[in-house]
């Protein structure tokens, strides 16, 4: 049982001694004297105190003391101390890496049993690689990896980006999660799974590894053999032009094709421009690393070839725009919008109300971008206000990771990383503080008030009996 | 609070106490039946007091013969009347009389209570008063009507007076005021009480029997526990007033004690103005002895009223006496 402000009890103390020497004092009327010649004192207040010998009213000061008590614990925040365990382990878990396989998962799962194996440690919390925390033991944790699909096979479209797989948020967000298992524990160790690619390291790595004051043991599962889809990437990879520049694929005499031939625009990348529905070959030149850029006609077309894909995210809609911002420039004149994108797509341009006029989306090491407008009649493509629109549609993709270096970490970043030391005490962890009052304290605060309620009860019985005093 | 029927007197000792303790009157008294007291008129009783010469309409039998024989003059014999005096005991057996109640342990070693003084100076003085051949009657102011026992000289008359007090519980608060106007005009009236309900009008009704020829005397029947109340702190309740208790503690008795003796100096002084005769007595003292000092008119040793308080005086010597 801990007590959060002992001074509070200290002055409860005092205040039950209060009311004890209270106690002793009786305070009442003084007896009765038939007086004929009453008329003759002065008039003034009955009640007299005097000192006793003896407490008076014992169950009422009994009841006052405990009200007291009961009070006094409450604000001095007593509460009952959990069971404490002498280390336990904060497991940082690598799942956004490119073996996240089935055979990943089973070494992680492997990995965290063999923390769990060691008598001396208990793991209570995984910080997984995307920022999401599980607490409990090494059983517990288990069962609840089993669930996550994360660790489960993915899709072999599914990239994970590389702000989801960054080696540094991982650990801050593990420092954040340590203060919580202060209260349980005497050491904490910190243990991170993970193969330690490059892909892994950011500048801030160092300065977030000087932050945790102790140790970090880093364990690394046996390696995992590359994931077939980097076979698939290899392939597909012939499908995109060494050359960046930009193909439009579209009918003779289209604005679209006239505008960017016109413009004179160079890509960064390897862009294609589609105003049909994207063949499959459209989707591998994106996944290739390509920018794919989908300028459908009309709102038909685009609820047409998006139904079956994310028909909760786009939504066709025919309404009239005024201007499209792009590259910080505006386009005015009337815009007939084809498609709604949700909020959480990356927007590439803007509807002056702020709404997505255009959204990128990512596809393998490419993009695909969805205009979401029809294209304007004349040659408003070719004036000078349309080009700020044209160089964002043929911008490099913004979505898109990288691909990942499969080298191991670097030896000193990993001897920087692990660095021998002491495991880290509780107390030296910066106090988490709880918010509200504790559950005990409720309680006692709550049997306070029963027995102030009580004390009411037993005065107001005590003065309504004949010869009771106030 | 219920009132305790008190203890009968005991008669006996007390009038062998005063056994030949008469009561003669101050002054002339009206003439009336033949009494002990001289009247205000010369009658032909035996008793000579002097000659006066003859004059016309004098009865010729009442002529000193021998005299006339002697001086050539006619004188006639002149003795004084010779008349009773009916007196009239009036005695207030309102609550506040009942005091100290019976078995107050605080009240032991002072004296008898207040109505049993009362009772006992009742009966003293119309065992004086009968003694010396008056007729003697007695009001009783007590709840709910008043007892009334006409003036008797007969045998047995202070028994039955004793008797009649014996009856009666004081309770109540009864003014003696609409009392004192039964009393026929010239009779001695002797009012016992602690004038302590309606002293105001009390002292009126004095005034206006003594404007009428009566001898009044107030007897001012005080208690030790009045004067110097027990020690402690006590919630003082009236018996017969309706305000609230009051608290007798230490630094309200001394108040208490001066508002007292002040208000019986007062009462006093105003009972000497209206020419009554004001005697107070203490319960602590022996009924026979004030008895004596009532009949024979004489004041205390100490009770020489002064300017400041008169009348407190003589308690406070006579207890330390």
């Amino acid at each position: 049982m801990t007590v959060a402000f002992p001074w509070v009890l200290w002055v409860t103390g005092v205040a039950v001694l209060g009311v004890i020497a209270a106690h002793l004092l009786s305070v009442g009327r003084p007896p009765v004297l038939v007086l004929p010649t009453a008329r003759f004192i002065p008039d003034g207040a009955l009640e007299s105190v005097s000192r006793a010998r003896r407490l008076s009213d014992l169950w009422l000061l009994l009841v006052r003391a405990l009200a007291l008590l009961l009070a006094g614990a409450a604000f001095a925040g007593v509460r009952t101390a959990p069971s404490r365990v002498p280390v336990a382990s904060v497991a940082v878990l690598d799942v956004g890496n490119s073996a996240d396989t089935a055979a990943w998962r089973a070494a992680a799962v492997q990995a965290l049993d063999g923390l769990a194996l060691d008598s001396s440690q208990s793991v209570r919390a995984a910080v997984l690689w995307d920022g999401r925390v599980l607490r409990g033991d090494a059983g517990a944790l288990r069962a609840a990896l089993d669930t996550i699909p994360m660790l489960g096979p993915r899709d072999a479209d599914a990239t994970p980006t590389r702000a989801s797989h960054s080696l540094a948020g991982a650990l801050l967000a593990a420092q954040r999660t340590a203060p919580s298992l202060a209260d349980m524990v005497d050491s904490l160790a910190l243990v991170v799974v993970s193969p330690l690619r490059d892909d892994a390291t950011s500048a801030a790595l160092r300065a977030v590894r000087s932050v945790w004051p102790g140790r970090i043991d880093v364990v690394s599962p046996p390696t995992i053999a590359t994931a077939p889809n980097s076979t698939a990437t290899d392939s597909t990879a012939t499908l995109v032009p060494a050359r960046a520049q930009v193909m439009v694929r579209a009918r003779e005499g289209d604005a679209v094709s006239v505008a960017f031939r016109q413009s004179g625009t160079l890509p960064a990348a390897p862009t294609r421009v589609v105003r049909a529905l994207p063949a499959s070959d459209d989707s591998a030149f994106a996944r290739a690393g390509g920018v794919l850029v989908w300028w459908p006609d009309s709102s038909a077309s685009a609820s047409r070839s998006r139904a079956g894909e994310a028909a909760d995210s786009v939504e066709a809609r025919a309404d009239v725009g005024a201007a499209v911002i792009a590259n910080g420039r505006a386009l005015v004149v009337p815009l007939s919008r084809t498609v709604s994108f949700a909020e959480s797509q990356v927007a590439v341009a803007w509807w002056p109300d702020g709404a997505t006029a255009v959204a990128e989306e990512a596809l393998g090491t490419g993009c695909v971008r969805t205009v979401g407008f029809a294209p304007p009649g004349g040659d408003v493509l070719l004036s000078a206000s349309a080009r700020g629109l044209l160089s964002a549609l043929v911008a490099p993709c913004a979505t898109a990771a990288s691909p990942r270096s499969s080298a191991p970490l670097s030896a000193d970043m990993v001897a920087a990383l692990g660095d021998s030391g002491p495991l880290v005490a509780a107390d030296a962890l910066p106090s988490v503080a709880e918010r509200g009052m504790p559950p005990l304290a409720r309680w006692l605060l709550a049997c306070a008030v029963a027995c102030l309620a009580l004390e009411q009860w037993m005065r107001a019985r005590r003065a309504s009996a004949p010869g009771g005093a106030a | 609070m219920t009132p305790v029927t008190p203890e009968p007197l005991a008669i006996g000792p007390l009038l062998d106490a005063l056994r030949g303790v008469t009561w003669p009157a101050r002054a002339l008294v009206r003439a009336g039946l033949p009494g002990a007291h001289r009247a205000n008129q010369r009658g032909t009783s035996g008793e000579f007091t002097e000659y006066r010469g003859y004059r016309q309409g004098d009865d010729p039998r009442r002529i000193d013969w021998r005299l006339l024989a002697r001086s050539d003059r006619a004188f006639v014999r002149v003795t004084d009347e010779r008349a009773w005096w009916p007196t009239w005991l009036v005695v207030d057996a309102s609550a506040s009389m009942s005091f100290p109640a019976p078995g107050a342990s605080w009240a032991r070693g002072t004296g008898a209570d207040k109505w049993t003084m009362a009772r006992a100076l009742t009966a003293g003085l119309a065992a004086a008063a009968h003694a010396t051949g008056d007729p003697v009657g007695v009001i009783i102011a007590t709840r709910p009507d008043a007892r009334r026992l006409p003036p008797r000289t007969r045998r047995g008359t202070v028994q039955a007076i004793a008797r009649a007090l014996d009856e009666i519980t004081p309770r109540g608060d009864v003014p003696l005021a609409p009392l004192l106007a039964r009393v026929p005009a010239g009779a001695r009236l002797v009012v016992i009480t602690d004038a302590l309900t309606d002293d105001e009008g009390l002292l009126s009704a004095m005034a206006r029997r003594r404007a009428a020829g009566s001898d009044a005397t107030l007897v001012q029947v005080v208690h030790p526990c009045e004067v110097d109340p027990p020690a402690g702190a006590w919630q003082a309740i009236d018996p017969e007033a309706e305000h609230a208790p009051r608290p007798l503690v230490a630094d309200a008795r001394a108040r208490y004690r001066d508002a007292f003796a002040a208000w019986r100096a007062s009462v006093a002084r105003r009972a000497m103005a209206s020419g009554a005769r004001h005697v107070t007595v203490l319960c602590d003292e022996s009924a026979p002895r004030a008895v004596r000092r009532i009949v024979q008119g004489v004041a205390p040793v100490a009770n020489a009223p002064s300017a400041n308080a008169p009348m407190s005086s003589d308690a406070t010597s006579r207890r330390t006496r």
